[in-house]
Formats: structure tokens, C-alpha cells, sequence
């Protein structure tokens, strides 16, 4: 098999398992784990694309790292949201937060 | 550059690694299954915690505060991250007479993300109350 | 390998602005540290730092005006403008879409910052969110200005992660957190899921440049074109674009990617709302125009966006219809104003797929539009949020009698209704016009005119309901008093630029005949 493919195959699956952790998990924590995946998906394309492209382009390889930086700020964040929902709320069931209509 | 991209063949040596790991760990751990004496007594079977007394249980709750702490660490980590490249390529940066240039870039860099730290400080941040 | 660009210190004239953002944030995070709780002084601070950028967006200007006519967006197959243009390797774009974005953006911000500029005194830390609305300007400039996956990528996270935090900076109030949760979640799959369409384009062309200059003698449009040609490499090309839409169409807030939108408006803070509704928004728009115009061959899209957008025009105003709640209805209605502004950029496209001369109703639409929205619906929310200081309540019944409380802020209302809604004598009535026109002008449009125009009759019902709440019904309660310099300000600038934009219009329709064949 194309060695490329293979990284591809491997980049899609990942981003699969996040979707579906998206889909179905409903504490607010796994959906931020799964996102983390689905971005470390996009990352597996964005270094395998810059390894068998053109080398003298690492265009891919520094996008990687700024996504790297991105996702740790978003976590930051998003924890912080996810602990003052906890505050108010007691709980972090995304299926249950209904005091705005849906 | 290293050599070429990795082939299928580099795959095979992981491949091979991974059997080996996986066989070592289930012989090793079954052959003393096979031979050891089994009489189990309370004292046993708890948790060993380094000969003390087991308080609670594994799972127990972390304090929230220590999520500030990881934030703030979060921040030098990424730091990190930015600054090898750049320290690895200063020297070709001067060679092309952009070194003062880029230093100071970093500088800015860093200036922004230390003014970030004085402001957690000052808001309490990183005291344990 | 090509010769590395060396960057000069006078390329970051292009970026003016934002660093006169960039600094004035850090300023009021100082002002927060040495003058804690003082919203007064971080007020004028934040206030000023728009100002200032918004007068150091003459410098861009000026140094793109050096090189001629600038052309209103960068074509990669026009080597002459692309050196002279983009700046800081190619990152930063100053073509006339990314420099009027930033004007529109700008004064967004700078009234946003106006309207909240006594609303601070409710948070511990007001410094702290005036620096974070202007940190969020800031990205939303970098976002129109960007000219490269990897910017377009970078600044529309800043944006979102700062927008996550304004939405919940009332982090004692149960609404306020559910908001930002659920629009953190959202933005944060999306941002994602674009993020690796992202890593699909650029497998496919080898660089994350819209425009990429370096060894190449064609643009990279050029390029996914002839790979659209392949059976290999054609549906990864449309995956790529769907999942790009994903991210975009989040920030714009059409119809697929619409759910977060009431509550997420319904439970903030409604400065922020009104900083999410026009200026997250417009930012949105200019990297959609930027991607789909710039990067992605036309004819592959236009038809689903011209689907997206008639269904984002219908649903935004049925489900105004039903709303008891002002913020919800606002909400409601600017998903609808985001389905008249995809119709302009999908007449935009399909002008540029059937390869015909564009005319300046498709070039001029989509900003004029956005620049009229960012007035009167700033102007509406403006009267909102002095309604509800007074009154504490969202509900429109609670409007009743408004003509007689405080008959300035009811005429204001209408006002602003009237121009959202489109009617001849207001501004809104020109942008919608640009669209309408640049959707009949466009071969095989005009259905998409037809849905414009019947969803446009819907929307003057709701907004007129509220009219007649204000003026039929009996007043409840006493007069209104409270004045306050801030609103009054906001209110002054967006009435300013909805009558500056109607009377101007006779320039601009004289512009137009002049230009068209």
C-alpha cells in the first residue's frame, strides 16, 4: 500500500472515532476529548501531506503546530466554561441543559 | 534529511516490536501464574500503597484548583513549542541579516505572553486560598 | 527552492490597525491591574482603541492606493497587484474586500463598545471584558484580512475563543453559562471539522496560500479546477469545500449550521449579542466570500449555497414569526439577514461560473449590505439594551405603550425596524436592492430573488408587529428617564450611518449606471 494512504486511512478513522464521540457521548468533557481527536486527525493529514509532498514546503508541518497551540487554548477555555456550568448547574449533561428553548 | 520516507518495511519492524512486547508480557505473566503458590489472606489482597494503610478510594476528586495551575503551565508549554524552531533557525536568520529582527519578534512574543502571566498574578491566580 | 521572503519592518504598516488593537487590549488588561473596577476610565480606554484603529486604517489604505486601482478583490492571476498587495509572506491580504470589511468591522466594534460602555459596571472585572471585545475585534480584522488556511484558520479560532468567553462573562448566571457552553461545543466540533478540509486542500494543491507567489505560475483555483477534471481527486475536492462550509457557515450562522443561534444570543449579554450578531457575523462573511470566491471553482457551488441560502431566508423568518422575546426575534431575524447576504455571494459565484464580466451590484452587494446591517441592527439592540436597563425585561408585550414611556427610543425602534425590514426610505432598502439586483442580474437566479422578496414581505410582519405593541397598545408604567452617554452615543452613530448610507445611495446608484453596460 501507498505509505501515504496509509497515513490517510489512519487520519480518517481518527476523525471518525471523534465525530461519533461528538454524536453519542453527552458529558461535556468526552466531547471535548473527542474534538481533541478530530484535531489530531487534521494534524496526521497536515504532517503525512508535508512528508511525502514537495519538502522544501513545510507549510503543513508548521500548520500543525499552531493547531497544537489552538486546541490548548480551546481546552483552556472550554474547561473554564465547563466549570462554571458545574457551578451553576451541578452537572454537565449537555442533554440537559434546557433553561433557554431549544 | 534523513533518509527516504518510511516504506512498509519500517512498518514491519514496529509490527514485529508490538508481537514481541505483546508475547513477552503474556509468557512472563503466565508462567508465574502457573507455578505461584495461591493463598490469599485479607492482608493481601488490599491495594499496596508503599506498606501504608489504603485511605478512599482510586477515584476520588481532585481539587479544582489545581486546573488553574495546569492552565498556567498550559501557556509556558506551548511557549515552548514556538520557541525551539525558532532558537534552531536564529543562526540562519542572522546569516540573512534578519537576526536583530527576528529576535525582537520573539521578544514581543514573549512580552505578550509574560503581560498575560502578571495579569493571573495579580488576579489571584496563583494563590493557593 | 525559492528565495525565502524576508520580512521588513514596513510590511506591518498593512497591519496597522490590529496592532493598534493588539496594544490597546494589553493597555486595558494594565488599566485593569493598576486601576481595578474602574469601568469609566477602561470604557474611554476601549473606546479610543477603536477610534485609533479605525483612523490607522488609513495607513493600509494609503499604502494599497500607492500601487493604483486597487481591484476590489485579489485575482492570484494577477501577478502585478499580488506582490504589491499581500504582505508578511503572503499571510496578509489589503484588497479592497479585506480593507471595507475592516472598516465595517471596526465601526461595529467601536458602537458595540459605545453600547457597553455602562454595562460594565455589572461584571468584577469591566477592564477585562472591554480588552476581550477588543482582542475579538482584532481577530475578526486578522479574518478579513487573511489570505492563508493557516491565518483564516488561526484568526477564526482567536474569534471564536474570545466570543466563548464574552458570551459567558456573566459567569453567575445560569443562562449566560449554558450559552457559552453550548456555543463553545458548536464552534468548537466546527472549527474542527474545517480544520481538517483544511489539511484536505492542502494535500491536494501543496500550500495553504490562497495566492501563493513563491515558483508558481498559476494560482491555486486554477489548480483545483483542473483536479475537479480527475475522478481521483474530485470528491475529495467537494469533501473539502463541504467540510470548510462547516466552519464558515457556524461563523455566518446559515441555515444548516443555524441551531446555537437563539440561545446562544438569548442567553448572553446583550452587547455581546449585539457584537456576535453583526460583527462575528460580517467577519464570517468576508472569509466565506475570501475561500469560496478566491479558492474553490464557482460552478461546483453555487447551486447548494444558492439552496443554503434560500432555505436560511425561509426558516430565519418563519421562526421570527412565533417569538415573544425581543432578543430571540432579533436572533431569528439575523439569521435571515445572513440568508440575504449568501444570496449575494452565490450571484457573485455564478456570475464568476458562467465566466461574465462582474458588474458592481455582485462586487458591491455583499459589503454595502453588511455595512447597513451593521448600523441598524446595532441601532435596534441599542434600544434594546436601554429598554431593558430600565425596564429589566426581553418580552415584546412589555414594549406596550413605549410611544408615550420615552417617545424618542420609540421612533428610534422604528427606525432601525423599518430599515431591517427593507422598506423604500431607509438604508436597508439600498443593500437589499444590491442584493435583489445582483441575484436578477445573475443568469438563472432569479427564483432565488423571488424567495428574497416573499421572505422579505414575512419579515415586515414581525417587525411590525412590535411597532404596534410600541404605539397601540396602553402604557403600564411611568415614563423613562434613564439617560446615559454611552447608548445615547451608539444610538447618535448608528443613525448617523443608516441616513449617511440613504443619502449617499443617490452616489452610488449614480455610480452604478455609470459602470453598467
Amino acid at each position: 500500500m501507498d505509505p501515504l494512504n496509509a497515513f490517510l486511512i489512519v487520519s480518517a478513522g481518527l476523525f471518525s472515532v471523534g465525530v461519533f464521540g461528538v454524536l453519542t457521548r453527552r458529558n461535556a468533557v468526552a466531547i471535548l476529548m473527542s474534538i481533541e481527536l478530530m484535531l489530531n486527525a487534521a494534524n496526521l493529514n497536515l504532517i503525512a501531506f508535508a512528508r511525502f509532498g514537495d519538502p522544501t514546503v513545510l507549510a503543513g508541518q508548521v500548520f500543525a503546530i499552531f493547531v497544537l497551540t489552538v486546541a490548548a487554548a480551546e481546552a483552556a477555555v472550554g474547561l473554564a466554561i465547563v466549570l462554571c456550568v458545574y457551578r451553576n448547574i451541578r452537572h454537565i449533561n449537555v442533554d440537559d441543559l434546557h433553561i433557554l428553548k431549544w | 534529511m534523513p533518509e527516504g520516507p518510511p516504506g512498509v518495511t519500517d512498518f514491519q519492524a514496529i509490527a514485529w516490536f508490538a508481537i514481541l512486547a505483546i508475547l513477552f508480557v503474556v509468557v512472563a505473566l503466565g508462567l508465574s501464574r502457573l507455578i505461584q503458590p495461591h493463598r490469599p489472606k485479607p492482608e493481601k489482597l488490599t491495594t499496596y500503597e508503599c506498606g501504608e494503610r489504603p485511605i478512599g478510594q482510586a477515584w476520588s476528586q481532585f481539587n479544582v484548583r489545581y486546573y488553574i495551575f495546569a492552565l498556567v503551565f498550559v501557556v509556558f508549554d506551548i511557549e515552548t513549542i514556538f520557541i525551539y524552531p525558532w532558537a534552531v533557525r536564529l543562526r540562519n536568520f542572522a546569516d540573512l541579516g534578519i537576526g536583530p529582527f527576528m529576535f525582537v519578534e520573539m521578544l514581543v512574543f514573549l512580552g505578550i505572553l509574560v503581560l498575560g502571566l502578571v495579569y493571573a498574578w495579580r488576579k489571584g491566580v496563583l494563590k493557593w486560598v | 527552492m525559492p528565495t525565502p521572503i524576508l520580512p521588513s519592518g514596513e510590511q506591518f504598516l498593512t497591519i496597522l490597525p490590529e496592532l493598534v488593537l493588539l496594544a490597546g487590549g494589553m493597555l486595558l488588561l494594565v488599566v485593569e491591574m493598576v486601576w481595578p473596577r474602574n469601568t469609566r476610565l477602561s470604557a474611554v480606554v476601549g473606546i479610543g482603541t477603536l477610534a485609533a484603529a479605525l483612523v490607522a486604517l488609513a495607513a493600509p489604505w494609503q499604502l494599497a492606493a500607492e500601487g493604483g486601482r486597487v481591484p476590489f478583490l485579489l485575482n492570484a492571476a494577477d501577478p502585478a497587484h499580488t506582490n504589491t498587495l499581500l504582505s508578511l509572506s503572503g499571510t496578509v491580504v489589503s484588497d479592497g474586500l479585506a480593507l471595507a470589511f475592516k472598516a465595517i468591522l471596526l465601526t461595529g466594534g467601536l458602537i458595540v463598545m459605545l453600547m457597553s460602555a455602562r454595562y460594565g459596571e455589572r461584571f468584577r472585572n469591566p477592564a477585562e471584558f472591554f480588552s476581550l471585545l477588543v482582542f475579538a475585534t482584532l481577530a475578526s480584522l486578522l479574518l478579513a484580512g487573511a489570505a492563508d488556511l493557516l491565518m483564516i484558520y488561526l484568526a477564526l479560532e482567536f474569534l471564536s475563543i474570545s466570543s466563548y468567553i464574552l458570551v459567558g462573562y456573566l459567569k453567575f448566571q445560569p443562562r449566560s453559562t449554558e450559552a457559552s457552553i453550548k456555543y463553545f461545543l458548536y464552534g468548537a466540533i466546527t472549527a474542527a471539522v474545517m480544520l481538517y478540509g483544511m489539511s484536505l486542500v492542502y494535500g491536494l494543491t501543496g500550500t495553504t496560500n490562497l495566492y501563493p507567489t513563491a515558483g508558481r505560475d498559476f494560482g491555486v483555483q486554477t489548480q483545483l479546477q483542473t483536479l475537479l477534471t480527475s475522478a481521483n481527486t474530485r470528491p475529495a475536492i467537494l469533501i473539502a469545500a463541504g467540510l470548510i462550509l462547516v466552519g464558515l457557515g457556524f461563523k455566518t450562522a446559515i441555515v444548516p449550521f443555524h441551531q446555537w443561534v437563539p440561545d446562544v444570543y438569548d442567553g448572553s449579554p446583550t452587547p455581546v449579542m449585539a457584537w456576535l450578531s453583526v460583527v462575528s457575523k460580517a467577519a464570517g462573511f468576508a472569509a466565506l466570500v475570501r475561500v469560496f470566491i478566491s479558492l474553490f471553482p464557482a460552478q461546483e457551488w453555487v447551486g447548494p449555497l444558492a439552496i443554503l441560502a434560500a432555505l436560511t431566508m425561509v426558516l430565519g423568518n418563519l421562526a421570527a414569526i412565533p417569538q415573544t422575546n425581543i432578543k430571540r426575534l432579533l436572533a431569528y431575524s439575523s439569521i435571515s439577514h445572513a440568508g440575504y447576504v449568501l444570496m449575494g455571494v452565490v450571484a457573485w459565484g455564478q456570475m464568476q461560473a458562467m465566466g461574465q464580466q462582474l458588474t458592481p451590484w455582485h462586487l458591491y452587494g455583499v459589503p454595502v449590505y453588511l455595512a447597513t446591517y451593521v448600523f441598524m441592527n446595532l441601532g435596534a439592540l441599542a434600544v434594546v439594551l436601554t429598554f431593558y436597563e430600565e425596564n429589566r425585561t426581553h418580552e415584546i408585550d412589555d414594549y406596550a405603550g413605549l410611544s408615550q414611556r420615552s417617545p424618542v427610543l420609540a421612533w428610534l425602534m422604528v427606525f432601525f425596524l423599518l430599515s431591517l425590514a427593507g422598506i423604500p426610505p431607509t438604508a436597508g432598502f439600498i443593500g437589499k436592492f444590491l442584493l435583489l439586483g445582483a441575484a436578477i442580474a445573475a443568469p438563472g437566479l432569479w427564483w432565488l430573488a423571488v424567495v428574497a422578496f416573499v421572505t422579505t414581505v414575512i419579515s415586515v410582519y414581525y417587525y411590525w408587529r412590535v411597532v404596534q405593541v410600541m404605539f397601540l397598545r396602553p402604557a403600564q408604567r411611568p415614563e423613562m428617564k434613564r439617560r446615559e452617554w454611552g447608548i445615547a452615543w451608539a444610538l447618535g452613530l448608528a443613525v448617523f450611518g443608516t441616513a449617511a448610507i440613504f443619502l449617499g445611495a443617490g452616489g452610488f446608484l449614480e455610480m452604478f449606471r455609470l459602470h453598467l453596460p
